[in-house]
């Protein structure tokens, strides 16, 4: 392959990166837009818009499967990264523990988010380029403060599983409620990493 | 493929599972359908739109992965299906729009009538069997 076809595939596939990317961003800024309008806050709305669209690179690299271009060997070294934490609190069907309860029995309501800080990626972690999902196990106390946290899914032991439990610890809810009255539950709450 | 049943047990909140083996392999195909029905109509269409289309229209029962609609149709046009067009979104950014072509249109024929044929298929079996 001569000097200048390698160059022109080059842009070529420089152009079609630049199509992906606005193609992609066009459709989450129209999510973002749409969830703002109906009520959520800025927050929710772009963790929301990240978690219906799934993983960007995956989104991508099938569009480059799709019109035969190679995908790329090294992942670009500049990126702009939105850390985002899909406000996910998964609640736990299963039995009543010892000091605190669980949602889906003996009336038990789930707490309410109320506040919920994004967690920072971590140099190392950008890097890396690491993405992806930490989930946590935390018990909401009476005072909507998260206690007893535990990694349920760890991605990154020393860097963004410590983001995560950073920001879930800064978390407020309304705590959950068992007959009207507030009590201690247990919660899954999910955090997503995405970079783009 | 692509598709996914809001209430699908694997995902709870429909988030975090695009690769659950459920509802995957009887859906398989018939993102491709939809989309094309979707554009049928003659609207020229970004993804984000044709998403919304597909969950309106069946009532919030098929739930696109949204970054899964976007190989779909780059792999539709590739294939001559849709063609698209830069234009700017309702957002004033930089979208691509896309189009069914006439070989699109005959495509759309050809699996409608082969979905149609597969569910009256399986309709008969449930019934009768």
């Amino acid at each position: 392959m001569s000097f200048l076809t390698r160059w022109l595939n080059r842009l070529r596939r420089g152009a079609w990166e630049r199509d992906f990317d606005d193609e992609v961003r066009a459709h989450l800024d129209l999510r973002v837009s749409d969830n703002l309008r109906a009520g959520m806050t800025q927050e929710e709305a772009e963790a929301d818009a990240f978690r219906r669209f799934g993983s960007v690179e995956e989104a991508k690299g099938g569009m480059r499967r799709a019109r035969g271009l190679p995908q790329p060997s090294r992942r670009p070294a500049f990126v702009v990264l939105a850390a985002v934490a899909a406000a996910i609190v998964v609640t736990i069907l299963v039995q009543r523990g010892p000091s605190y309860y669980r949602v889906g029995e003996d009336n038990v309501e789930s707490p309410q988010v109320v506040s919920n800080p994004r967690p920072q990626y971590t140099a190392e972690a950008m890097q890396a380029q690491l993405q992806g999902r930490v989930a946590l196990e935390c018990v909401v106390q009476t005072d909507g403060v998260c206690t007893d946290l535990r990694v349920v899914e760890s991605l990154d032991p020393a860097g963004l599983d410590e983001q995560a439990a950073a920001a879930l610890r800064q978390w407020r809810f309304e705590p959950g409620r068992r007959n009207g009255d507030p009590v201690p539950v247990l919660v899954n709450v999910e955090f997503m990493f995405t970079l783009r | 493929m692509g598709l996914r049943s809001p209430h699908s047990p694997h995902s709870p909140h429909g988030a975090h599972s695009p690769h659950s083996p459920h509802s995957k392999d009887h859906l398989l195909g018939t993102l491709d359908l939809l989309v094309l029905r979707v554009l049928v109509g003659g609207s020229t269409l970004h993804g984000y739109a044709i998403t919304a289309r597909i969950v309106t229209t069946s009532r919030e029962t098929l739930q696109v992965e949204e970054g899964s609609l976007y190989p779909a149709l780059h792999r539709m046009e590739e294939a001559g299906w849709v063609r698209s067009t830069w234009g700017l979104s309702e957002n004033k950014r930089r979208a691509r729009f896309y189009t069914i072509t006439a070989r699109g249109r005959r495509h759309l024929a050809d699996i409608e009538e082969a979905w149609t044929k597969h569910v009256d298929a399986v309709t008969r079996v449930l019934r009768h069997a």
